[in-house]
């Protein structure tokens, strides 16, 4: 018979082909160590499939594992999500065919002197233009309405499969600051700023969120929006110890030990 | 009163108004569409959130927040899926190559079309760089989105004891413009209809969706083959689409694409009611 499945997905934090772009520190301590799906996979004794790949937003994220769910069904035992950003989004803007935000940051990342200048100006451009034709159509709701419906819908096809299950993070923004800064700055007409407060507004009153909440509450950190309850908290928490550098905040070897450890006692309360 | 969720693109959207502005207005708009006919002959309040030009997920997601919206009430969900080469910007739709022909200039071949469209066109993936081409991996994400959107609609209904119903499915019929441009696009962008068909057989969605949904389809071989689609028997029966000259009407295809702007193959009140009882037989024959 063969071994139960561990299926695993998320963005960089989970991508084994992860490697840092920070060249002050040494190669080795850039990237190729044991990320948390192996380590867990070892601990419980499954075969690994980790659909995770760095920059990704939630659409990408839950794609992935839909089909994965529905090609293996309940061969798969658990599956794990440390899901991404909202504003994380492959999409198609006016002038420059595809754009996928968080690779056009990556990409920058060694390149450009203001890294936090160049953030902003991506950020601003991809958005402007979705902003100006699509303001009217409910941006915010529409873009937080998809990562929900996406972690609602994995939710329930594991259910379905007897999967267990747990989900971290969600749905917070790549960087407030940065986005009240573009508003500041008329890179994006101001009629479609959000207040902080009321992105979370949104995000308590979707109806996919009060469903996740209500049905699985026990399988995700509720609410799974707020920073403190975010993997990247415990990690941020001790960041000497368990991030790759200063530059560069994404777990290291130590970290992904770390989490690994988190996400077998979440595992655990939840099942 | 129990509920119909439907879907589709234009052919299913109650806003639909043709094009063609030299027809007067009852024959261009202003019949009941297929989702009425059937919500009436079931005793169904009918959900129907169709949008012309919408692609398959848009008509996917559609679907699943009306299932959550409405929950127990949802008697039947029934689908008119859209082509596979449709993507959604949140509300907007991006512009595949078969509707530029609808804006065309005069005398101006498919070719002369692509080739100034090619490079502003910039939601048709066939003017992107190969590096996008191939992180995109374009034509298996089109098929993927259309194939996970029918099996999670599937497995909503199945889980929920909702009656369901599907026609079309992963149509890409434009095989023939295709190989019109292959000379103006990367090599590797180029695929035969007998490969894309290979394609869609080995994909592991596909198969999965046969072997568990295939009933819920109002012809199964119509997922792949545009001659068992509702459409292509439209196309070809003068009495149920809205307008196309008399001379075109002999021919498989259309050959000139000056006559393009005299053209609505939208389905009229009859091609509309011939919809409706493809979709009642289905439902007998299945619940």
């Amino acid at each position: 018979m063969p071994k139960k499945i561990l299926l695993a997905g998320g963005d960089s934090f989970t991508d084994k082909k992860f490697f840092s772009a920070d060249k002050s520190i040494d190669r080795k301590q850039r990237g190729g160590w044991p990320m948390w799906p192996e380590i867990l996979g070892k601990e419980l004794n499954l075969k690994v499939i980790c659909t995770a790949d760095s920059g990704r937003g939630n659409d990408y994220i839950a794609k992935q594992l839909l089909d994965k769910i529905y090609e293996y069904g309940d061969r798969i035992d658990s599956c794990v999500v440390i899901w991404s950003n909202a504003d994380r989004h492959d999409f198609h803007d006016l002038k420059e065919n595809l754009i996928n935000i968080p690779h056009d940051l990556l990409s920058i990342w060694d390149k450009k002197k203001d890294t936090h200048r160049s953030r902003k100006n991506i950020l601003a451009n991809a958005y402007a233009d979705l902003f100006v034709i699509e303001g009217e159509n409910k941006f915010w709701e529409n873009l937080l309405n998809e990562s929900f419906r996406y972690m609602w819908l994995v939710a329930e096809a594991c259910t379905k499969y007897n999967i267990k299950f747990i989900f971290r993070q969600g749905v917070v923004l790549l960087d407030h600051c940065i986005w009240d800064e573009i508003y500041d700055e008329g890179y994006i007409c101001d009629d479609y700023r959000i207040q902080e407060i009321d992105y979370y507004k949104i995000c308590d009153t979707n109806k996919y969120a009060k469903m996740l909440n209500k049905q699985y509450k026990k399988n995700i950190a509720s609410p799974f929006w707020e920073y403190n309850n975010s993997i990247a908290s415990i990690t941020d928490k001790y960041s000497n110890e368990l991030t790759i550098s200063k530059n560069d905040r994404h777990p290291n070897a130590k970290g992904q030990a770390v989490m690994s450890q988190f996400l077998a006692n979440a595992l655990t309360s939840a099942s | 009163m129990k509920k119909l969720l439907a879907s589709g693109c234009s052919w299913t959207d109650t806003n639909y108004i043709s094009s063609l502005e030299f027809l007067p207005d009852e024959k261009r708009s202003g019949w009941p569409m297929w989702p009425e006919l059937v919500g009436k002959e079931l005793g169904l309040d009918v959900i129907n959130t169709a949008w012309q030009g919408r692609g398959n997920e848009y008509i996917g997601q559609s679907i699943i927040d009306n299932i959550i919206k409405y929950g127990d009430e949802v008697e039947l969900v029934s689908v008119l899926w859209t082509q596979v080469d449709r993507f959604d910007i949140y509300n907007s739709t991006s512009i595949p190559i078969l509707q530029v022909l609808a804006e065309k200039q005069n005398n101006q071949t498919l070719v002369d079309i692509l080739a100034r469209e090619v490079n502003h066109l910039t939601t048709n993936p066939f003017s992107w760089d190969m590096h996008e081409w191939r992180r995109h991996d374009v034509f298996n994400t089109w098929n993927n989105t259309t194939l996970r959107a029918m099996y999670t609609i599937a497995e909503m209904c199945a889980h929920r004891n909702i009656k369901c119903v599907f026609d079309q499915g992963i149509i890409f019929f434009w095989h023939r413009e295709l190989a019109e441009i292959e000379s103006i696009i990367h090599a590797d962008m180029f695929i035969t209809e007998v490969d894309y068909m290979a394609m869609l057989e080995t994909n592991v969605l596909y198969q999965r969706l046969m072997r568990d949904y295939s009933h819920l389809f109002i012809k199964p071989k119509a997922i792949l083959d545009y001659k068992h689609t509702i459409g292509y028997l439209i196309h070809h029966r003068n009495d149920l689409k809205i307008h196309m000259p008399e001379h075109l009407l002999s021919g498989d295809v259309v050959e000139d694409y000056n006559d393009l702007d005299k053209i609505d193959a939208h389905p009229n009140p009859e091609g509309q009611k011939l919809i409706s009882e493809r979709y009642m037989e289905c439902l007998k024959k299945y619940y």
